[in-house]
Order: C-alpha cells, then sequence, then structure tokens
C-alpha cells in the first residue's frame, strides 16, 4: 500500500477539458467507423462504463441516432485477484446484444498497464466471436506491461508508476493525478 | 495392609485435618513404621511442610486401567503412578477390560501383578455379569476369593431388572459394595451430549437426564428391596442427588460420587470448546443448575467424587465427537479440580476423595496415633496450570490449560513415599 | 470504489449460519446474486479459481448436492477431484483424519464434505489450512441449503427483515431447519416452526423461535413455508405414526395453500415426497418456487468458492 500522508493532488484536465474531448471522441468514432448502428461501445466497470454512456449521449446528439451501449466486469477474469487486493464486488456485465460478429468499441476512462483490457477481452470471447474490437480511453497514462494500445485517444498524460489517476466524470470533474512523489 | 521398615519421617509445622473425626490440627505429625506415632523419633527424615495442608491420601473407587486388553491407554504400572501424582493411594480398577475381569483367577493374576507397583496401591472390582453384558452373572464368590474389593458393572448399566436384582442378591451375603452406572440404555439411545438448549445449537443427539435419574431410582429401589450396599458411579444431575439424599436419610444404603470434573465443566463447554473430544463424556457434562447442586452436595457430605480416570490414546480421541470413545483421564487432577470448585474447602474436598470413598471400601481413614500412615501433603494455595498428563499414558486431560488451585506435594502409603515433589 | 464496500473477507471456512454476520450473509448473496449471470451465458466458464484445486468427500449419499458443488467449482475454472467414501472406507479401518491427511497430501484450496457426524467439517478445519465447505453435518448445519433458499425468499420478497417464515416438519435432526433458522433469525426475519412432538419439541423455543403443533396454525401469516423431508431412513424407533396421519396434520395441500397469502412462497429442500410433505399439486404449482432453489444453490456455491479461495483462501504452503 503506497503512503499517501504526503500526496499532492493535481488536476491535470478541468470538467470543461473532458467535455470537449469526450466530444472530440465521439466525433472520432463516427468519422472512422461510419454509422452509429454499425458498432457498440462497451464499457468496461465502472470508469468506462460512465464514458461509454457519454459518448453514446454525444454521438445520439450529434449524429440523431444513439449506438447500443453495454458494459462488462471483468472482476472474475482479472489476474491480480490473488495478489493481496481487497475483494472486489462483482458488477454487472450486461451485453444487450449478439457478440457474435459484432463490431464493438471497448471503452474505459484510463489505460494503464492494458491488463484490464486484456480482461475485457477474454471475457467478451466468452460470449462469442465479435468481427473486431476497438479501444478507446480518455487518458492513456503510459506504463504498459501488455503489448496493448488504444484506438481512440483522448489524452495522453505522463505519470509515475506509483501515481494514482482519478476521473471524476461528474459536474465538478476532472482528471487529477495523485502522486507521492513530489507531484507534476 | 503393607506396614513396612522404613526411616521415620517428622512432618514439620503441617496443618492435618481428619474429615472422618472432624478433628484438626497445627504441628509436627510423626511417622513411624509405618504408622502415625504419638512422639518424636529420633534420626527422623524431617520434612518441612509448614504451609501445607495433611489429609489421608485420597481413594479412587473406579478408574480404567486398560490391563488386560487396553495397555495403550494405561496400564497398572502407569496408573499407579497417575494416581500417586494425583495423590491418591489406593486405585481401583475398574472391570471393563479385554478380556472382561469376571474370573477369580484373572483377578488373581492381576492382583499379584499389581502387587509390584511402586505408586498407589492398586487393587480390582470384579464384574457382576459374565463379560459385563448383563445376562449371565459371573463367578462372584471366586472373584471375591481372588482379592475384588468391589463389584461393578464396568460403566455398561445393567438394562434388565430381573438381572440387577438377582445381582444385588447374589452378593449381598459376600459384603462388598456394588458399583452400578446409572442409566436406562434405551431412553439415551444414541445421544451424546446433556439434551438441552446446547445440545439444540451444535445439533447432537441429547441423553435426557431422565435416563440418569431412572437408574438412580431403580438402583435405589433395588438398593432397598434387597439390602444391598450400592454405590452409584457416577451421578451428574441435580435431581439424582436429591434422589440419594432422600434414600439415605431413609436409610437406603446408597452412595454416589460424581466426577470431579463435573465440578466445574457445563455443557456449554462442548459448545465453547468446538467439539473437542475431550468433553465426550459420560455421564455427560450438564448445565450450570446441575453442576451448581453437585458442588453444594459435595459441601454437604451427600456424595463423594471420583476422578472418573479413563485414559485413551491421541487415535481413539482423534474422531468426530459422537464416534470419539467416551472418557477423559483425570487421577493427576481430580484434587485440584474439586478444591477449585469448592473455593478451597479443603476438609470437604478430604471428606469426598478420601474419606467416603475408602469407607465405601470398609476403611477407616483416621490422622490418629496407631492409625496406619496412608496420607497426602497438599499445597492449598498454589495455583496449578492443569496440562495432559504426566504419568498417565492417557492424553485426553478436559481440564489441559487451565489455571486450578491445589497441588499434590506428596502421597505415603504405609509410610513410604509413592509420589513426592520435595524430594522427600 | 466508496466506502460502502464490504471488507474482504477473512474467512476461511463456511462451517455453518451460527454466528455469521448479517453483513457477511449479505455479500454472500450479494455477490451469488451476480455471479449467476455466468450460468446463463452461452460460455458458462470464468477462469476466476484456474488452477485450484477443489476436492469434495461426501460420505453420505447426495447425487444432487454433489453434483451442485462440482459444477459450481467447474464453472469457476477450478479442478475438481471427486472423492465418495460411504461408511464402508471407515469400516476398513480409516478413519476421517487418515482419509484427511491422504487428501492433504494433494495440496487442495477446498474440501467440501458431507458426513453423518456433527462437528466433522469443524475437526477438519482445525487441523488443516485449507478451506472446508460444510455440505451437511449430521443434524447439525447445512449452511449453503441455508443461504440458497434466503437468495430465494430475497429474490421474491426483497428484505428479509421482519418476514414470517415457517418451517414444518422434523425440525430437531433437520440440518436445513437449523441453519436456516440461524440465518433468517441474523437476517431479522421471524421463524415459527412446526411438527409432531416427536420432532418439534417445546424446547426449541432455545433457539428463537415459534414452536406449534400443526400446520394449519402456520400457514396463513408466513411469507414463505418451508417444508422439510420427512427422512424415513433418519428416524429412530417410535418417532412417527403413518404417512397418512402425517399428511393430515402436518402436510401442506391445496386447501392449505388457499388459506395462505396469495403470494407466499412454498420451498423445499428435495426431494420432495409427493403425498408425504405436500400434495402433488402443491409441489408443481405456481407457488412453488423449488426449480428456483436448486439453480441458486449453484450460484451460491460458486459466490462461496469465489469469495472463500483468494488470497487469503486455499493452501498457504503453495506460495
Amino acid at each position: 500500500m503506497v503512503d499517501e500522508t504526503n500526496a499532492a493532488r493535481t488536476t491535470r484536465m478541468t470538467a470543461g477539458e473532458v467535455e470537449r474531448t469526450v466530444r472530440r471522441l465521439a466525433i472520432e468514432l463516427v468519422e472512422q467507423l461510419g454509422e452509429p448502428t454499425s458498432f457498440v461501445l462497451v464499457g468496461v466497470v465502472t470508469g468506462g462504463a460512465s464514458l461509454a454512456r457519454l459518448l453514446a449521449d454525444e454521438i445520439e446528439r450529434t449524429e440523431g441516432v444513439r449506438p447500443t451501449v453495454g458494459s462488462v466486469d471483468i472482476t472474475l477474469y482479472r489476474d491480480d485477484l490473488y495478489t493481496g487486493l481487497e475483494k472486489p464486488v462483482l458488477g454487472d456485465t450486461e451485453l444487450p446484444f449478439g457478440v457474435g460478429g459484432a463490431g464493438i468499441v471497448l471503452v474505459d476512462d484510463v489505460l494503464f498497464t492494458g491488463r484490464t483490457v486484456r480482461a475485457a477481452l477474454e471475457e467478451l470471447w466468452d460470449y462469442g466471436r465479435p468481427a473486431w474490437i476497438k479501444l478507446a480511453v480518455l487518458v492513456d497514462r503510459g506504463h504498459r506491461e501488455l503489448p496493448i494500445s488504444a484506438d481512440f485517444v483522448g489524452r495522453r498524460l505522463s505519470t509515475e508508476r506509483s501515481d494514482r489517476v482519478l476521473v471524476d466524470f461528474g459536474g465538478g470533474g476532472g482528471v487529477h493525478i495523485v502522486s507521492t512523489t513530489g507531484g507534476r | 495392609m503393607r506396614v513396612q521398615a522404613e526411616r521415620p519421617v517428622v512432618l514439620r509445622g503441617v496443618r492435618w485435618i481428619c474429615p472422618a473425626s472432624g478433628r484438626r490440627g497445627d504441628g509436627d505429625i510423626f511417622i513411624v513404621d509405618g504408622r502415625i506415632a504419638e512422639s518424636r523419633p529420633g534420626d527422623a527424615r524431617v520434612v518441612d511442610a509448614r504451609g501445607l495442608t495433611l489429609l489421608p491420601h485420597f481413594v479412587e473407587v473406579a478408574a480404567h486401567l486398560g490391563d488386560p486388553g487396553y495397555l495403550w491407554r494405561e496400564d497398572l504400572v502407569s496408573g499407579s503412578a497417575a494416581g500417586a501424582m494425583g495423590g491418591f493411594g489406593l486405585v481401583v480398577a475398574t472391570p471393563d477390560t479385554d478380556p472382561v475381569i469376571d474370573r477369580g483367577a484373572l483377578l488373581g493374576d492381576l492382583q499379584a501383578r499389581a502387587s509390584g507397583v511402586t505408586g498407589a496401591e492398586v487393587r480390582f472390582a470384579g464384574a457382576l455379569t459374565v463379560g459385563l453384558k448383563g445376562e449371565e452373572l459371573a463367578e462372584i464368590g471366586s472373584l471375591v476369593d481372588a482379592g475384588a474389593v468391589a463389584l461393578s458393572d464396568g460403566g455398561q448399566a445393567i438394562a434388565d431388572g430381573l438381572v440387577l436384582r438377582r445381582a444385588l442378591d447374589y452378593s449381598r451375603p459376600f459384603g462388598l459394595p456394588v458399583l452400578l452406572r446409572p442409566g436406562e440404555p434405551l431412553l439415551e439411545a444414541d445421544g451424546v451430549v446433556h439434551e438441552g438448549a446446547v445440545a439444540l445449537e451444535v445439533g447432537l443427539r441429547g441423553i435426557p437426564a431422565a435416563a440418569e435419574e431412572i437408574g438412580v431410582g431403580r438402583a435405589i429401589a433395588l438398593a432397598r428391596q434387597t439390602g444391598a450396599r450400592v454405590h452409584l458411579n457416577a451421578i451428574s444431575t441435580a435431581q439424582s442427588v436429591a434422589q440419594v439424599r432422600d434414600a439415605r436419610q431413609q436409610g437406603v444404603r446408597v452412595t454416589a460420587s460424581a466426577p470431579a470434573r463435573a465440578l466445574l465443566l457445563t455443557d456449554a463447554d462442548v459448545d465453547h470448546s468446538d467439539y473437542d473430544t475431550s468433553l465426550r463424556l459420560v455421564p455427560p457434562l450438564r448445565p450450570e443448575l446441575d453442576r451448581l447442586a453437585l458442588v453444594d452436595a459435595v459441601r454437604r457430605g451427600d456424595i463423594c467424587l471420583t476422578s472418573a480416570h479413563l485414559p485413551l490414546s491421541r487415535v481413539e480421541k482423534e474422531h468426530e465427537f459422537e464416534r470419539a470413545m467416551p472418557g477423559a483421564a483425570g487421577l493427576e487432577t481430580a484434587f485440584a479440580a474439586a478444591l477449585t470448585a469448592l473455593d478451597g474447602d479443603i476438609e470437604a474436598v478430604g471428606r469426598a476423595l478420601a474419606v467416603g470413598p475408602a469407607e465405601l471400601l470398609g476403611r477407616r481413614p483416621r490422622l490418629e496415633a496407631g492409625a496406619v500412615a496412608n496420607l497426602v501433603l497438599v499445597d492449598s494455595e498454589a495455583t496449578i496450570q492443569a496440562a495432559q498428563p504426566a504419568a498417565s499414558r492417557g492424553v485426553n486431560e478436559p481440564l489441559a490449560g487451565r489455571s486450578l488451585r491445589g497441588r499434590v506435594v506428596g502421597t505415603m502409603v504405609a509410610g513410604r513415599w509413592v509420589y513426592s515433589s520435595i524430594g522427600a | 470504489m466508496g466506502s460502502t464496500e464490504p471488507k474482504r473477507t477473512r474467512r476461511k471456512d463456511m462451517l455453518g449460519l451460527r454466528g455469521v454476520s448479517r453483513a457477511e450473509i449479505t455479500q454472500i448473496l450479494d455477490t451469488a446474486a451476480r455471479i449467476r449471470a455466468v450460468n446463463r451465458r452461452r460460455v458458462k466458464k470464468v477462469p476466476t479459481l484456474r488452477g485450484r484445486t477443489v476436492v469434495s468427500a461426501f460420505f453420505e449419499n447426495s447425487t444432487r448436492t454433489r453434483m451442485s458443488f462440482d459444477l459450481a467449482a467447474k464453472r469457476l475454472s477450478a479442478d475438481v477431484l471427486g472423492f465418495s467414501a460411504s461408511s464402508s472406507s471407515t469400516r476398513k479401518g480409516e478413519t476421517l483424519m487418515d482419509t484427511a491427511r491422504n487428501i492433504d497430501a494433494w495440496r487442495p484450496d477446498a474440501l467440501i464434505i458431507r458426513h453423518p457426524c456433527a462437528g466433522a467439517p469443524h475437526m477438519l478445519a482445525k487441523a488443516f489450512p485449507w478451506s472446508v465447505i460444510n455440505a451437511g453435518d449430521g443434524i447439525h448445519e447445512h449452511p449453503t441449503q441455508a443461504l440458497l433458499d434466503m437468495l430465494t425468499m430475497r429474490d421474491h420478497l426483497g428484505n428479509l427483515e421482519g418476514r414470517r417464515v415457517a418451517i414444518v416438519g422434523d425440525i430437531l435432526h433437520s440440518r436445513v431447519a437449523r441453519s436456516n433458522i440461524f440465518g433468517l433469525r441474523t437476517m431479522g426475519a421471524q421463524v415459527v416452526v412446526a411438527g409432531p412432538g416427536t420432532m418439534c419439541p417445546k424446547q426449541l423455543e432455545s433457539l428463537g423461535v415459534e414452536v406449534r403443533h400443526r400446520i394449519d396454525e402456520v400457514v396463513e401469516d408466513a411469507d414463505v413455508i418451508m417444508m422439510l423431508r420427512i427422512q424415513r431412513e433418519r428416524l429412530g424407533r417410535a418417532m412417527m405414526t403413518g404417512v397418512a396421519e402425517y399428511a393430515g396434520l402436518y402436510g401442506l395441500d391445496i386447501d392449505r395453500l388457499r388459506r395462505a397469502h396469495p403470494e407466499v412462497l412454498v420451498m423445499h429442500p428435495g426431494p420432495i415426497n409427493r403425498g408425504v410433505e405436500m400434495t402433488p399439486d402443491v409441489a408443481d404449482g405456481d407457488r412453488s418456487v423449488v426449480l428456483e432453489q436448486v439453480s441458486n444453490g449453484l450460484a451460491v456455491r460458486m459466490a462461496l468458492l469465489y469469495l472463500l479461495l483468494g488470497e487469503e483462501g486455499g493452501d498457504a504452503r503453495a506460495s
């Protein structure tokens, strides 16, 4: 456990910047993938699920058509269950569409080591064989431990390995870094 | 009684209590030629006994010594040593061995071997029925001739009232006490703990108190009918105590003992110990009200105490609770258990552990000049940490780990120390 | 993640519901409710317990519970070793501890045990480092049964607090009844029991339940009516009169059901003796949730394995 008594909290994106980035991502998705009916958004519980909903709202606002939204909870697929973490509560995996043959945009708030994405991919495969999967994230904070990269990135942030990245999609939200190494 | 030539002993500054006569005193006690002497001997071993208490040694009328057939549990030597450590100068073995001690020749052989033990004196109770099956009478006459000091049902309550009655009739002229386990086997069925609230919580089948009380009632009625001398080994409920008290007031020749550990433990301990098989006992541990009644009965002198010594090996106890053999080792802790439960009332403990059982066997334990020096020296203020037995082979001491009051310092049989922790 | 998350379970074993807190029972039920989604997918398997070893040792006959536990472990990707020892093993002289030592040599992470003696799972849990799950010990407890019963009740009734649950039958010798009594009382429900005097004595009040006699006395104000199987194989001498009398006084038929709440739940741990505890029309009627109990049983057992076998769960010697 990292001692956060002397932690410094820095805001790297304001609520306004997050909002604008979400809008830009939504435009990119439609620009590259085409009709909103040709893909589905699947958010990784819990941060990715919020972002997926926001992206769907934005696409509906600009295109008049809302893509299908689902969620995937990866608790049972994590590879770090045995490393002393608190036993997580199970969330809901809801995939209201046929996974087989679907074009899926996997959505998460922060891309870090890549292990969450790996688990999500494995879980999706247990539901069927998608046509393709692309990855959209709000923040890419580096420190990858697997050969995974995002197709749609909101912002790249450089962080220390021990930093914690907090993403708040609420009204007074934003992206904050809690750093224990003096902050940047 | 063996009275042998030993160097005289002076117990200096000891507090002595003779529960049988009610006399007590402080001062020096002299032991010469195996007896308590009037005057100070020359050339004596002096034992500084200030702060210690002297009583007649304890007597156990029913201990399971596994000879023959269960030598891994105990043998005559280890049982004798365990008794001596616990302050017992005499231990009577129960006949529930393999084969059962139901023939005079077997008892005679055992007694011959027992004469070589160096701890407590070991004697034997003969079986009432062949094989302790409760059907045919054993050869009681030959058992008596071979040296039996009591007759016993060996813990296997005789279910058939007619057989029990005949056994009492037949044995009465021989004058030995008859030890009976008060029970009603069919009613006990497959119960393993006291039938009560605790049994309901832990999901174990219960033995109703009524089963023991029916057994007590039956034994009393038959003792009254036949004139036999019956000793109930052992009772555990308040109702049983009341029945025995009433019967004695009417002049029926019935006595009873309770297990010393039953003065400290209740059925709730089975629950708290998480099915510890050292608490799988017959009679089962009862609720608090019964425990208090037993303590009260000992204090009043209505019942005596037994160690209910039944040593078992790890293999026999390492079982599911209901499959474990019932029984616990107890010779080494009976005194401390009793003294703790009675808050240090040493005279009552002496009456219950030394006098009552001795008189049952026809002895007259007295602390007076001329009496045989069958004594136990105890420290009634010391605290001991009860542990698994040191001398007994058994590994089933349910009081292990508890702090108890009272320590046996030395046990003397006919003037000779058979146990001593002070280099006497 | 907010502060409303339950703490990590420090529990090594699940031996019974007596003494298990409301928070913990809630955690198990919540986990079971979520995890059952796995059982409805195409690929009914998750990799959570991959590489873990679960041994199931059933010393009493049971096909259903055994299969339910085995399947639960398999759906979590654990390796399962089935061990069916009837009492013939004990006749051969091998004690339970001996058997357990042999099992220990395989370094299992969990043992699921059903045994005819109360306290058998406790004896093993004290002696070995792996998790022990009690699948029924004598007449003592059957915690997973009570958990699946409570999950089923919760699905229909919402909160269990203040609910009235009637249990009818041989309460004295029923581990299902005992575990339900402990669990339901912890969750704030009221329990009333009924049955013949030999099977449902007044003394049961010491467990905190109301004791009645005939089933007619309990049907009308119950939210749940749980019928217990009359296990002739377990009954001692002189415990009951005849099947007809039993059904007449203590059995649930359609007339009695009509006097109950229209939304009452009818439950049974299975297998049902149709015509004894329940008439066929009740057993297969629309108030009966017996099949839900079965599927919830699988979910509860998966949830329990998931919660027990984690960082501190299983055999610590393996790390």
